[in-house]
């Protein structure tokens, strides 16, 4: 089972995690962006499917942002759990991505 | 058969008994009432033929006496055999109990079918008493076996609590045994769950799926499990003891200490809601998942919605019987007819909400099982009083200690090896998800820079960014020795408040962390050691970096605003 999915709905990109998010996934989560940028349309990260997150999960988000050079709250990351949640609230992501 | 004939005129007998003898019968003489009413008594009559008219006593006064000596059930036809023929008579003959008259002088070919008539109302009447009999043996059965089912059931549903001011139910179910399901119990940390559940059908069937639910739910409750993996465990048991046909539709909650949040997890169940502080529809809280016992465990999704909930407010949850009750018409309450209960408010929702069911049903017969439950906001207090758990911690003060060596470090994810040991324990549960990331950012710190001395400065660019886990890869794979020593202990620190103290140590050469801290905060790395910075009461480093260690307060929730 891939990882990263990666889908395009007309100008979204909808990028799916299954599983652990951690720097396991590095090449597979960049290859899901590393031909965009900001002007390719709307970035969403879905994660239904997301079971663990880390601190490298979190650099991850943060160069895909600085890759695509989105503004703040652009990126919207959706189906987020609650425990997922309390991390990334720690990690104050809520003031970067806009979670939905 | 056994036939009594009673005439005070030997040549009568002599006529009947030539006659009975002929038929197959064996026949018993008397000569008159008494010495009927005392043969009848000694022998097992089938069939009486009397004469009315007797010295002693006469068949009427022998038929009444017949008649009332004979036992229950047992029903032997009186022919009277009379000279008399005036209704008044005849109509006597049957009063005192006997069941037919022929009048002398009687047909012989009449005589015969009578008795065959009468013998065949003998034989279905006693067919009828066997029958009965029976039915009272296979009922009193049952009644037993109910008695004891009921037991079990009665004893697994106290799992509920009786005094809780957050909480108030409504539970009817449509037959002595109930497919709905209400289970409620403290959280470890103070505040409620409730388990809400309704089995397919209704009856004893659907009841029994209860038992193993009820069974196991203080056990997860004491595990303080979330309620996404609590529908998971249930999910996992009802798979593997119900027929494929059988499921059940469940919603789990937990309302925190403070009252002021709820986790909630909704399978199958109709929409439940939300009400104001007045008793208005604030938002309806709707179904996300199957109901437990179809999805396949690897399938099963264990998200669940988290709500908060203002002072006043309350949130209202049942089971389908509600909405499909049926008025005498034959037409269903339905869901909008329960909005309709909650359209202009109500001070009391539960009560306004079960006149507006009464008032819609008009005493209509019930069809399924009905439970509701309201949980209402509010500090959760249980039998009038505070619900949290002492403070202070009754268990021991434990230690355990992890020796890495390169192998274990090689492996996958060794973190999650650790946290199926320290998430175990009941303290630690609440904040299991912080715990699994604290634990799992001062292993990745001391591997990555102690052991494996790679340099967050790497991390700066995107591309260093790859650059630096593909060293981590190839490092860890080449790696010939270290080893990492972790050492998690439950204490009391220097302020006596009870902590986890992790120390975590490695063969590497220490790293500059007071440089590392001044990089941190919103950079992409450095990130991990200010999360540990964000949710321990300390953190120490000795050996130039190489030793950290943290204490995080196990009691406090965790503070996510700034």
């Amino acid at each position: 089972m891939a990882n990263v999915d990666v889908s395009q709905e007309g100008s979204t990109t909808v990028i799916t995690i299954n599983g652990r998010f951690d720097f396991n996934i590095l090449q597979e989560f960049r290859d899901a962006y590393s031909d965009k940028d900001a002007g390719s349309g709307k970035f969403v990260i879905n994660l239904a499917g997301t079971e663990y997150i880390d601190s490298s999960a979190l650099g991850m988000l943060l160069n895909m942002k600085n890759h695509l050079g989105s503004e703040d709250r652009a990126i919207e990351i959706i189906n987020c759990q609650p425990n997922l949640m309390k991390i990334f609230t720690i990690a104050h992501f809520d003031r970067k991505f806009k979670f939905v | 058969m056994q036939v009594l004939v009673v005439d005070d005129q030997a040549t009568n007998r002599a006529i009947l008994v030539w006659l009975l003898e002929d038929d197959g019968h064996e026949v018993i003489e008397a000569k008159d009432g008494l010495e009927a009413v005392n043969l009848f008594q000694e022998h097992a009559i089938d069939f009486i033929l009397m004469d009315v008219m007797m010295p002693v006593m006469d068949g009427l006064q022998a038929a009444k006496k017949i008649k009332s000596i004979s036992s229950d059930g047992n029903h032997v036809p009186i022919i009277f055999l009379t000279a008399l023929d005036d209704d008044k008579a005849l109509s006597e003959c049957l009063e005192s109990g006997g069941d037919d008259f022929l009048s002398k002088p009687y047909n012989e070919a009449v005589l015969r079918a009578k008795i065959r008539a009468h013998l065949r109302i003998r034989e279905l009447t006693q067919q009828i008493n066997e029958n009965n009999k029976e039915l009272t043996l296979h009922n009193s059965r049952w009644q037993r076996e109910k008695n004891i089912v009921s037991h079990i059931f009665n004893k697994a549903m106290e799992h509920n609590l009786s005094d809780c001011s957050n909480l108030r139910s409504y539970i009817a179910p449509a037959s002595s045994f109930n497919g709905d399901l209400l289970l409620s119990a403290p959280s470890p940390s103070g505040g409620l769950y409730v388990f809400l559940g309704d089995f397919t059908g209704h009856g004893l069937g659907a009841s029994i799926g209860t038992l193993p639910i009820a069974n196991s739910f203080d056990q997860l409750v004491k595990r303080h499990l979330s309620v996404g993996e609590m529908a998971d465990e249930f999910n996992r048991m009802l798979l593997t003891m119900l027929p494929d046909y059988m499921f059940c539709c469940a919603s789990i909650l937990e309302l925190n200490h403070q009252g002021d949040s709820v986790q909630l997890w909704i399978g199958g169940l109709p929409d439940g809601y939300i009400l104001n502080a007045d008793g208005t529809v604030k938002e309806p809280v709707k179904s996300r998942n199957m109901p437990l016992g179809i999805e396949k465990t690897e399938k099963f999704n264990k998200g669940f919605e988290v709500k908060s909930l203002k002072p006043g407010e309350r949130i209202i949850l049942f089971t389908d019987g509600i909405i499909e009750a049926e008025n005498p018409k034959g037409e269903f309450f339905t869901e909008s007819g329960l909005l309709g209960v909650f359209k202009d408010g109500a001070q009391d929702p539960m009560k306004t909400l079960l006149a507006g069911l009464e008032e819609f049903t008009q005493g209509a017969e019930q069809h399924d099982d009905i439970t509701f439950v309201e949980v209402s906001a509010g500090l959760v207090q249980i039998n009038g009083k505070d619900s949290l758990p002492s403070s202070q911690y009754q268990g021991v003060l434990w230690h355990m200690g992890f020796d890495l060596g390169v192998e274990d470090l090689q492996r996958a994810n060794p973190v999650d090896e650790l946290m199926s040991v320290l998430g175990a324990q009941t303290l630690l549960r609440p904040n299991k998800d912080i715990i699994g990331l604290l634990m799992a950012e001062l292993f990745s710190n001391a591997l990555e820079h102690g052991i494996l001395e790679l340099s967050s400065e790497l991390k700066r660019s995107e591309d260093g960014f790859m650059q630096y886990y593909e060293q981590r890869q190839e490092r860890l794979q080449n790696l010939q020795s270290g080893y990492m020593k972790i050492h998690c202990q439950l204490i009391y620190d220097d302020e006596s408040e009870l902590v986890l103290r992790v120390r975590v140590e490695d063969s590497g050469q220490g790293f500059d962390v007071k440089k590392m801290m001044a990089g941190a905060r919103e950079d992409s790395f450095g990130r991990g050691v200010s999360l540990i910075h964000r949710v321990c009461k300390s953190t120490e480093y000795f050996n130039n970096g190489s030793t950290v260690q943290i204490d995080f307060p196990v009691n406090r929730t965790v503070q996510l605003d700034d």
